[in-house]
């Protein structure tokens, strides 16, 4: 596939280019991390984060790619990787303890509202990461699933988001975390 | 009930980022002053993050089950390897140098720097000093003075003894803060060299100078931010660096064999790499990346070894 090809069908949101990019570039991509200090698997880690933050600007419409796409995803990952380094280096000195008690309160309330929306139908969790995660506008949305049209897609998505929104204020306080 | 959906619609376009600047930061006042508004936008952060992680560990679900082939097959490398750089990249060495803010500071000369900066530098006999801190002062004072030449070498063409000497006394009124920074990249071996020099270079120095008795007390200790230095290996850099960050980056395979030099001159620090005998300008407003090329100003390269040696 040319550039311009895989561009498009990201751009739609069709996860088989980004699996199709993920292997093309697999091994240029973590040979950057694993020469410079990292694990294989901080390298394929590093590599998942830079091509997902890909994905996202392109459905996003944020990207004007001037440059080919292994250059752009390559610069991605040495910006994600010295972020690591950096990250690494800070955590070794100080402030382990802090951090390690805000990350379990955060923690926490993440797991509860993950369970919330593994609660939630399948058109939901669609709806809501797509809007959410991948920003797509609703008439995308409302394409990529197959409704009648943008209105039904916004309604459908504002019902969406109200029953998330229930469930965790229950779990919540069930868990005593809000009042 | 309408204000309520309001609310809902603001946060949600707040979250999103569809909000303006402007309309971005009029909504953070309100959530200042607003705590009931404050304890809704927090409930919904924490929600759509959620939603976005969610999605994330979606997407590297459906990552990691692909078959990455050939490329996947890596030995295992340098795992602990990542130590190294850590402790790389906080090491330094500095000079102590003196609190040189008086204006009417001392001339310092000394013959053999003077030597090597074609005689731009007033010469002065004076008596023996010999005390640790006039040693310091000593060696500090002819780093300035080198630094300063450095300096006009760079942007203007020889001009007559004199006029030299006097403008370096201008500048030297001027600045006030002159140091020499050296980073050598392994100071179990650096730190025993540069002691040596000193001890060295005492005789010669101490017999040239003379410093005021009253100035001594005013010397303090002052520490320079160090740089920090990075190596990569890249693909496409062999030999180039950047800085990104207030970080200097080296691209390239230079197996640590490269020094650091920062001066500081009266406009600012002016950073040097050594590396396999050529002397590099280091830009530090440089954040492309950018071929390293040596320096060829014969008389500049003069001024940087005289320093590197000290």
């Amino acid at each position: 596939m040319k550039d311009r090809e895989i561009l498009d069908k990201i751009a739609k949101g069709d996860e088989s280019a980004l699996k199709y990019l993920y292997k093309k570039y697999y091994r240029m991509m973590t040979k950057l991390v694993i020469s410079n200090n990292g694990s294989e698997d901080e390298a394929k880690d590093i590599y998942q984060d830079a091509l997902i933050v890909f994905w996202q600007k392109v459905i996003g419409g944020q990207l004007i790619l001037t440059s080919r796409i292994s250059t752009y995803l390559y610069s991605i990952c040495l910006n994600l990787w010295r972020k690591e380094l950096d990250r690494k280096n800070r955590l070794s000195h100080e402030e382990k303890d802090e951090a390690q008690y805000l990350d379990n309160d955060r923690e926490e309330r993440e797991k509860i509202i993950h369970e919330c929306i593994n609660e939630l139908g399948d058109t939901c969790k669609r709806i809501l990461t797509y809007y959410y995660f991948e920003k797509m506008s609703m008439q995308e949305i409302a394409e990529k699933l197959e409704f009648a049209n943008t209105d039904t897609a916004k309604t459908k998505k504002y019902k969406c988001k109200k029953r998330l929104d229930q469930l965790v204020k229950q779990k919540y306080s069930a868990s005593d975390f809000l009042d | 009930m309408s204000t309520n959906k309001n609310y809902f619609d603001l946060i949600d376009s707040y979250l999103n980022g569809k909000m303006t600047s402007h309309e971005a930061i009029e909504f953070e006042n309100q959530l200042q002053k607003d705590p009931l508004l404050e304890s809704k936008f927090q409930l919904q952060k924490d929600i759509v993050d959620s939603i976005r992680n969610f999605r994330k560990a979606e997407l590297k679900a459906t990552l990691n089950a692909v078959e990455v082939g050939v490329g996947g097959s890596f030995t295992i490398l340098k795992v602990a390897a990542g130590l190294g750089v850590m402790a790389l990249l906080g090491i330094g060495i500095y000079y102590f140098t003196g609190n040189t803010e008086n204006s009417d500071l001392p001339e310092i000369s000394n013959n053999e720097i003077s030597e090597n900066n074609q005689g731009t530098v007033e010469k002065e006999n004076t008596p023996i000093a010999d005390t640790k801190h006039e040693k310091d002062i000593a060696i500090k004072g002819a780093d300035k003075q080198i630094t300063n030449v450095t300096e006009k070498k760079e942007k203007s063409e020889p001009v007559a003894a004199e006029t030299k000497a006097t403008e370096n006394k201008d500048i030297n009124d001027k600045s006030s803060n002159i140091q020499e920074v050296k980073k050598p990249v392994q100071p179990e071996i650096k730190l025993p060299e540069v002691v040596e020099d000193f001890d060295k270079e005492e005789g010669q120095i101490s017999e040239n100078i003379k410093v005021p008795e009253n100035k001594l007390n005013q010397v303090t200790e002052t520490y320079l931010p160090k740089t920090e230095v990075v190596e990569m290996d890249h693909r496409k850099y062999a030999f180039h660096y950047q800085f990104y960050n207030n970080k200097l980056y080296l691209y390239g395979k230079f197996d640590n064999k490269y020094e650091i030099l920062e001066l500081n001159t009266p406009t600012g620090i002016s950073i040097y790499m050594f590396y396999k005998e050529n002397f590099y300008e280091l830009e530090q407003n440089q954040e492309k990346i950018t071929p390293l090329s040596a320096i060829e100003d014969g008389t500049l390269i003069r001024d940087l070894k005289t320093i590197r040696d000290n």
